[in-house]
């Protein structure tokens, strides 16, 4: 496989949907995987290495000369927009581990994402289903749950739908295997496996509508599927029809049952993932009016901290207190959030290594100010999301 | 007891079934013994770091809502993280309580005792409300560092040897209390900031509030507060009538007499605290000795320190 952008053409050689080698030009690039996690990229002597969050997204790249220096660093919004700290062209795999091509675009084998809108630029190949209503959007990413889910296939609903249709499938040649007896025949397996196969599919599509309805789509489908089987191999029977028609139902059934359960799966996930949404963004409103507060001059300092004199030191201490505080008395986040006082990582506290040009106290305000915000933007993103 | 019945057995009484009915016993005071209670602790879901700090994300966290609790004794009780909306809390008793991160909020409390009691990072108000109001009511030797107030109300209270290190009262309105012991680095206000401005315009009266058994050390009193009623220690303060002006002079003779490093601290020092005194704060209570003991003293050399405590001498009798 290869991508042409402007006058460099780059070949992909490919390992399930991990490209594990590149070559553009003369510079051939190795990749290493290590539980489907890109680990380290490899081109002539030199490595680099990847350190990906839980979803995959690539946050730091790092090498070794004498000492660990940092190629690129990155933060990324819930659906891939990218916030560049240490930027480099070599780097191209990023939001949820993916190729992020010159066109803006992340490539995700069926179809492009575009980060900037959080959707697809196509649609996705197959129909949402009935139940699960976010699917209908086929150009939605992940059914708009980018916290919990990444789509390494660009089709990641029809995973759900290819195991409902893949159970009947099973399930039906498996009976006619154990039931044909001297009937057995190649047209007789080919019916069952597209029989049950279609059943599943049906009562996957059609759970929204009802039970019944992907009963009767099932059984409708089995039974179809059983006569041209039966019709080709000359060993169409009443009985057979009826048992088609049984197990149809019980596929169709079974089809949405599975499409009911993905549902409410992946609707549990949405409450949770909506709600630490709304709960970082209200956290990062009252982290604005600090920072604003300290920006402004209104952030009170402690008698003690007063005669201390301007250090980041303490400025960092107030800021503890006053975002602590404000989320204590906000009726919405004091129900989801605990001060974890333990977690507290004091380097703020301790920013010796702050250089201030100090002439008259305004300026020191100013550039502690400076210090100050670049630390809470950097870090109030830095979410660990888990199960 | 069970630690699974803590939260549920809470709410039946606080919603009004009798304690012999949920088979609990009184202790000798004739209190509902629930000494002992526990409440189940949730799993954190996520955490969010902000500035190195971190929050976590605990959906589920024990949450109590208008419940009406009389005549209860929690003593030893695990109440830590809890959240209780809209209570009433009359003759309670939380003696040896853990409960570090309880949010009171909007919970109202009257003859309510804290004693010996784990109270790091407890909450009372919340915002754009008025209150609520606790009465009558008492911390004794408890620990209270890193405890938030929004706008509730204490009258008649006693805070007796509590560490109070580093608290910033916040909203919080007090009426004829009384403070004894050691107060460091703690701050009040006059009135203080609010989404809504009518309660942001909430004034803290000090009506009556009783320092003369306390120690003030690095203690602050902001936006326009009105000490006018308050008793303060006979001897080792220096109390500094219309501060804000008082202050820029001070100001004023630091910045025309004084140079280098000294100059700059000692600058920082008066603006940062005239910032937050207005003109109609009739009055500031500052311990002379911080100046000394603490890092300005330290840093700078006793001499320095008593050179601008004598400013501050002048200037509040100009």
């Amino acid at each position: 496989m290869k991508s042409i952008e402007g006058a460099t053409t780059t070949y992909f050689a490919y390992v399930g949907g991990n490209v594990v080698y590149t070559r553009s030009g003369s510079t051939i690039t190795d990749y290493v995987y290590a539980a489907g996690l890109l680990i380290l990229r490899k081109s002539g002597t030199a490595v680099r290495y990847s350190h990906a969050d839980h979803l995959g997204n690539v946050r730091l790249v790092t090498y070794y000369t004498n000492q660990v220096k940092t190629e690129f660093k990155a933060r990324y919004k819930p659906f891939g927009e990218i916030v560049v700290l240490t930027d480099n062209s070599a780097v191209k795999f990023k939001y949820a581990g993916e190729w992020l091509d010159g066109t803006g675009l992340y490539y995700l084998r069926a179809r492009y994402y575009d980060p900037a809108v959080g959707r697809f630029v196509s649609q996705d190949p197959v129909l949402g289903a009935l139940s699960v209503p976010q699917t209908h959007n086929r150009y939605a990413y992940v059914v708009n749950n980018p916290l919990k889910y990444t789509d390494p296939s660009g089709e990641f609903i029809f995973l759900f739908f290819l195991a409902a249709v893949l159970i009947g499938a099973t399930l039906n040649t498996g009976i006619y295997a154990a039931t044909c007896g001297e009937t057995c025949s190649a047209a007789g397996y080919v019916g069952a496996f597209l029989g049950g196969a279609a059943a599943g599919a049906i009562g996957y599509l059609t759970a929204g509508v009802g039970l019944g309805a992907a009963m009767l789509g099932g059984a409708a489908a089995n039974m179809a599927a059983y006569g041209i089987e039966g019709a080709l191999a000359g060993s169409f029977s009443t009985e057979g029809l009826l048992l088609a028609r049984a197990l149809g139902a019980g596929f169709g059934a079974l089809g949405a049952r599975f499409a009911r359960g993905a549902s409410r799966a992946a609707s549990a996930g949405d409450d949770l993932a909506d709600d630490i949404l709304r709960t970082r963004t209200r956290l990062q409103g009252i982290v604005d009016d600090v920072n604003g507060d300290l920006g402004s001059g209104r952030l009170r300092l402690t008698a003690a901290q007063r005669r201390a004199g301007p250090q980041a030191a303490h400025y960092g201490q107030r800021l503890h207190a006053e975002v602590a505080e404000r989320v204590s008395h906000d009726p919405f986040l004091r129900s989801r959030l605990t001060y974890n006082i333990k977690g507290v990582d004091f380097r703020y506290n301790m920013a010796k290594n702050v250089r201030f040009e100090v002439t008259t106290p305004g300026q020191i305000s100013s550039h502690t100010n400076r210090f100050i915000t670049q630390g809470i933007s950097g870090y109030v993103w830095f979410i660990t999301y888990t199960r | 007891m069970a630690s699974i019945d803590g939260k549920e057995l809470l709410e039946c009484l606080g919603e009004g079934e009798t304690p012999e009915a949920l088979g609990l016993r009184r202790t000798p005071e004739g209190l509902v013994d629930l000494r002992g209670l526990r409440l189940g602790k949730a799993r954190p879901r996520a955490k969010f770091r902000v500035l190195g700090a971190t929050f976590d994300y605990v959906p589920g966290k024990p949450i109590f809502e208008k419940l009406s609790l009389s005549h209860v004794d929690l003593s030893g009780a695990q109440i830590e993280q809890s959240l209780w909306v809209a209570c009433t809390l009359h003759h309670v008793r939380f003696e040896h309580v853990r409960g570090a991160g309880v949010n009171f909020a909007s919970s109202g409390m009257e003859s309510v005792s804290f004693a010996r009691a784990d109270l790091r990072r407890a909450n009372w108000g919340e915002d754009r409300l008025d209150g609520p109001l606790v009465a009558d009511t008492e911390f004794i030797d408890c620990d209270l560092r890193g405890s938030m107030y929004a706008h509730p109300l204490f009258r008649n209270c006693r805070w007796v040897n509590c560490n109070l290190e580093d608290v910033n009262f916040g909203g919080a309105r007090f009426e004829d209390c009384t403070f004894v012991g050691l107060l460091n680095d703690v701050m009040f206000h006059g009135r203080y900031r609010d989404p809504d401005p009518r309660i942001a315009d909430l004034r803290n009266s000090m009506r009556n509030v009783d320092f003369s058994r306390a120690l003030l050390k690095d203690v602050s009193f902001d936006d326009s507060i009105d000490l006018m009623t308050c008793i303060f220690p006979q001897d080792g303060y220096l109390r500094i009538p219309r501060p804000k002006a008082a202050y820029d002079r001070a100001i004023r003779r630091v910045r025309d007499t004084w140079f280098g490093k000294a100059k700059d601290r000692a600058l920082f020092y008066l603006e940062e605290t005239a910032k937050f005194v207005p003109e109609d704060q009739p009055l500031d209570v500052v311990r002379p000795m911080d100046f000394v003991e603490g890092s300005f003293g330290r840093d700078l050399g006793e001499d320095v320190a008593r050179k601008l405590i004598r400013i501050l001498e002048d200037a509040s009798r100009e």
